[in-house]
């Protein structure tokens, strides 16, 4: 194709996604400034701003024809002088990827200097897509980390002791996401968690070796698991994202069975109830979209395919197209079981699909709102980016809280539809004063 | 498919973003959002980035407000266009871009990657003009010099240089007649609310503000008027100007220390002004109506101006305009606060930030005022002196925390909410004004809820945001060895 509206980003993104969250960490943009104030502004919008992290190495226009060798040195001396960072990552883009910038020269300079670990990171606009970048960053990343731990023959093992892979702290409500994913885990499985990757200070990562087990959430980072593998005898289980409550007990059991422990059931019921008693406080408005919804779902693959199982066997929506905006490595196997979906590439494709199917509900970020305004349905952002809503709260759409999270924006967005048809109604009466604000 | 592109952004909603410290302190947009700015503001106009995707999806956010640049389509660059070029692929694209979309303008965008690999987007476009049945653009960013904001500029240079000035060899000029600009991008429309008003009441006709919502077509009437009205200099309003004879008229100048001649705002300001559109546009102004129009206007100033004359002020990082709104309003300015950095990261050298301020300080004593100058002081020092001097109430810098006053008794309002910046005339002080009086009344919150680690160095931004800040001044301004 010769002309795309991409719905997803190049690898530059995928490397911010995989240090967003890391809380000593600096991440050097070496490139232009327009590379650095996107991924700035995407960062700082979906996640802690206490460890927004992206800077910018300063290359100047000039440069563009002596090189950014130079500069970049200076920039990375900068950034360990001023945030003092136990990891510095560089991710080279596009203009210093096509000047040839010996980025990994400069590192080796610097490294007697600059006392904390430093990686490089090709992210060069042309040579891949995002989540390229996010799986080869985060295994940069903990590869840098465990370098040390590398030439020992063993490790102490903590029994019942997981990792988390594939958290992203930049999606819509990640902290109560966060939250209740520990202590689903805590409670009803009674684990210990080394690490969430990645929301964890660069210590926190070396605590890795310690697991029994990584657990893959949704097929993001399954290349840190393999490493892991690989290199440490970790083992690892993909999980479905845990959204939903069929999903989550999926996730329960896959890691009880894996590491054999047992479930507390008490607390597993508890939590069953607590969905229960909330259903039945607002039945009638839960029955009104049983089985009642059109949908589309727009999305990661690590997430869009749990939303779908949810809301198909769950709540009995009929799901009408998903399109996978960014992928992993298990999104192969997922859309084999989904006859209506596909990896999206082109935005106008989307456009046209969303337009022809004339869905009721569109799952998706801030990029979908147009097409949701549009089609005249409503829109349930539940993925990145959205960067129109703010998640300040712990209100979460994992685990069994999230389940009905969800079915409240859910019912809250339909509800949202009859204010939307009364502007519309004002704008063809020429009677509102929004367009002067 | 019809491209809609929507070109207004929500003055409630981008309330929620503006404390964002990105423009010149912890980054700096590249030409791309610019350019979109620009494009957006034009209906059924299709951007198309010669570029890898992440240069266009990056970029269907903008970074202030929650507006959304949907449809920004791109000749998605591998490593086979880096080593062969992409010319080709351009021209397939822009030709399926028309197919798709129907638009009825396209602009290409180079980017960094299409810039260094040395695409002739010129030549590419001009076999494309052959075959597509719209005009097409093309904007490199090397046209303007450095110019800002540079996408912006260099876009409408582009349009009126390759589609306006081609096409209106028939427009003649009317006499009496303006254009007014908002200029897409960030900034308000409101720097034309009391502008049109005033110059109708003068006798001129106000032609069209753009480019707000405007159809292409409708751009040919920029060769069309007497004077086209921008609110800073604009590279293609002045190419217009030396090749169609339109005027240009700039309302702000950002290189005055003037602070009356930089910023039209204040009624001697905003006639100054409109005698000189006159003058431009070959109209004698109608006093009497221009009179009759401020009159209730300055009665309401007076009133305003009555109940906060001789209030001590201390201002806190201005670039001038709180510091002409307090000169207007009567105010005491006790006290000027410099935290220097934020000026650092507009590339104003040591010399320059020293001139800048002296500027300012002889500007303010012409006028009785003898403030007390607070250059990058620790920030409890600062209070201290305010506590000292009496003050009752601190105007805050753009990014700089209100709260951070309130937590030590001091009363603070923030710059942002006066909205002095890109205004015109006796307006945007009267509704200041207002703000200011409803301010000084509702006092200090008993107990502010904000409550974050302030940046020891730069202590008009938090811990991180003052890292970041810092972080991209010295990059982009210190000299490698």
């Amino acid at each position: 194709m010769n002309l795309i509206d991409p719905v997803h980003d190049c690898r530059l993104v995928g490397v911010v996604r995989a240090v967003t969250g890391i809380h000593d960490c600096a991440l050097i943009i070496h490139g232009r400034p327009g590379c650095h104030s996107g991924p700035l502004g995407l960062q700082s919008q979906t996640s802690s701003q206490r460890y927004v992290n992206v800077v910018y190495s300063g290359l100047r226009s000039e440069e563009m024809v002596t090189g950014g060798e130079k500069r970049l040195k200076l920039a990375i001396e900068n950034v360990y002088k001023v945030m003092k960072p136990k990891l510095i990552v560089v991710a080279s883009a596009s203009a210093a990827g096509i000047m040839g910038d010996d980025v990994d020269g400069v590192i080796g300079e610097i490294s007697s200097s600059v006392k904390c670990r430093i990686v490089h990171i090709s992210a060069c606009g042309y040579s891949g897509p995002e989540w390229t970048g996010y799986e080869d960053a985060l295994v940069k990343i903990v590869e840098t980390v465990l370098e040390e731990y590398k030439s020992r023959q063993s490790f102490e093992k903590t029994k019942n002791r997981i990792s988390i892979v594939g958290f992203h702290p930049d999606e819509p409500f990640w902290r109560g996401d966060l939250q209740e994913l520990i202590n689903i885990l805590k409670e009803i499985l009674n684990v210990d968690i080394s690490v969430v990757l990645n929301w964890c200070s660069i210590e926190e990562i070396s605590n890795i070796v310690n697991s029994d087990l990584v657990v893959v959430l949704g097929g993001d980072g399954l290349s840190v698991a393999d490493y892991l593998k690989k290199n440490f005898n970790i083992e690892y289980i993909v999980t479905p994202y845990p959204i939903g409550i069929k999903n989550t007990i999926d996730m329960i059991y896959s890691i009880s069975s894996k590491l054999g422990i047992d479930i507390n059931t008490k607390k597993l019921e508890a939590y069953e109830k607590y969905v229960r008693d909330i259903i039945e406080d607002f039945q009638t408005y839960v029955e009104g979209i049983y089985g009642n919804v059109r949908c589309v779902i727009v999305g990661e693959s690590s997430r869009a395919f749990s939303l779908a199982n949810f809301l198909l066997n769950e709540l009995d929506f009929d799901i009408e197209y998903i399109g996978i905006r960014s992928r992993n490595y298990v999104t192969d196997s997922e859309l084999l079981k989904w006859k209506n979906s596909e990896i999206l590439n082109d935005r106008y494709e989307l456009y046209k699909k969303i337009l022809e199917i004339s869905p009721e509900v569109v799952y998706g970020s801030t990029f979908e709102r147009d097409i949701a305004l549009r089609c005249g349905c409503a829109l349930v952002r539940y993925c990145y980016p959205t960067l129109d809503r703010v998640y300040m709260s712990d209100r979460t759409i994992v685990g069994f809280r999230g389940a009905i999270t969800l079915i409240e924006e859910t019912i809250n967005e339909m509800l949202n539809m009859q204010e939307k048809t009364e502007l519309a109604y004002l704008s063809k009466m020429n009677d509102t004063k929004l367009l002067e604000r | 498919m019809k491209i809609i592109n929507i070109p207004y952004v929500s003055e409630i909603a981008s309330k929620i973003t503006e404390a964002f410290p990105f423009h010149n302190a912890a980054c700096i947009d590249g030409k791309i959002l610019g350019a979109l700015w620009a494009i957006y503001q034009i209906r059924n106009v299709l951007p198309i980035i010669h570029g890898p995707i992440g240069c266009s999806w990056q970029r269907k956010f903008a970074l202030m407000g929650s507006e959304i640049h949907y449809w920004t389509p791109c000749t998605a660059w591998s490593e086979t266009e880096v080593v062969y070029g992409g010319e080709e692929k351009l021209y397939k694209a822009i030709v399926e871009a028309y197919e798709k979309f129907k638009p009825k303008m396209i602009v290409v965008l180079t980017t960094c990657a299409s810039d260094m690999v040395g695409d002739d987007v010129e030549y590419v476009v001009d076999r494309a003009r052959k075959v597509v049945k719209c005009p097409i653009v093309y904007s490199t960013g090397d046209k303007v010099g450095k110019t800002r904001q540079v996408g912006s500029q260099d876009v409408l240079y582009s349009i009126v240089e390759q589609y306006v000035v081609p096409n209106c060899e028939n427009v003649e000029i009317e006499d009496g007649t303006v254009n007014l600009m908002t200029i897409g991008g960030e900034y308000s429309r409101s720097i034309v609310t009391e502008l049109e008003g005033v110059l109708k009441a003068a006798g001129l006709r106000v032609n069209k503000i753009y480019f707000e919502d405007r159809e292409v077509e409708e751009l040919l009437e920029l060769a069309k008027v007497r004077v086209n009205v921008v609110p800073y200099y604009q590279v293609w309003a002045r190419y217009l100007s030396d090749v169609k004879g339109v005027r240009d008229f700039v309302l702000i100048n950002f290189e005055e220390y003037d602070l009356e001649k930089a910023y039209p705002l204040g009624y001697e300001a905003a006639i100054n002004k409109i005698f000189e559109i006159c003058k431009l546009a070959n109209v004698e102004p109608d006093e009497k109506s221009l009179e009759r129009f401020y009159k209730p206007m300055l009665d309401r100033f007076e009133k305003i101006k009555r109940r906060v004359s001789g209030l001590k002020v201390c201002i806190e990082n201005d670039w001038g305009t709180c510091m002409l709104f307090a000169l207007k309003l009567g105010l005491k300015i006790e006290a000027l606060v410099f935290w220097t950095e934020q000026y650092r990261g507009h590339g104003y050298s040591e010399s320059s930030i020293k001139m800048m301020i002296d500027g300012y300080v002889q500007y303010l004593r012409q006028y009785g005022q003898d403030p007390e100058v607070i250059v990058d002081e620790k920030f409890e020092n600062v209070i201290d002196k305010i506590k000292r001097r009496n003050i009752d109430l601190v105007i805050t810098g753009w990014w700089s925390k209100p709260f951070k006053y309130h937590k030590n008794g001091v009363v603070a309002i923030s710059s942002r909410n006066l909205k002095l910046f890109f205004e015109f005339g006796l307006t945007p002080l009267i509704n200041a004004g207002e703000v200011l009086i409803k301010k000084i009344e509702k006092g200090i919150p008993t107990n502010p809820v904000v409550d974050i680690e302030i940046n020891e160095k730069l202590p008009y931004l938090s811990k991180r945001w003052g890292e970041l800040t810092l972080l991209f001044h010295l990059n982009r301004y210190e000299k490698p060895e």
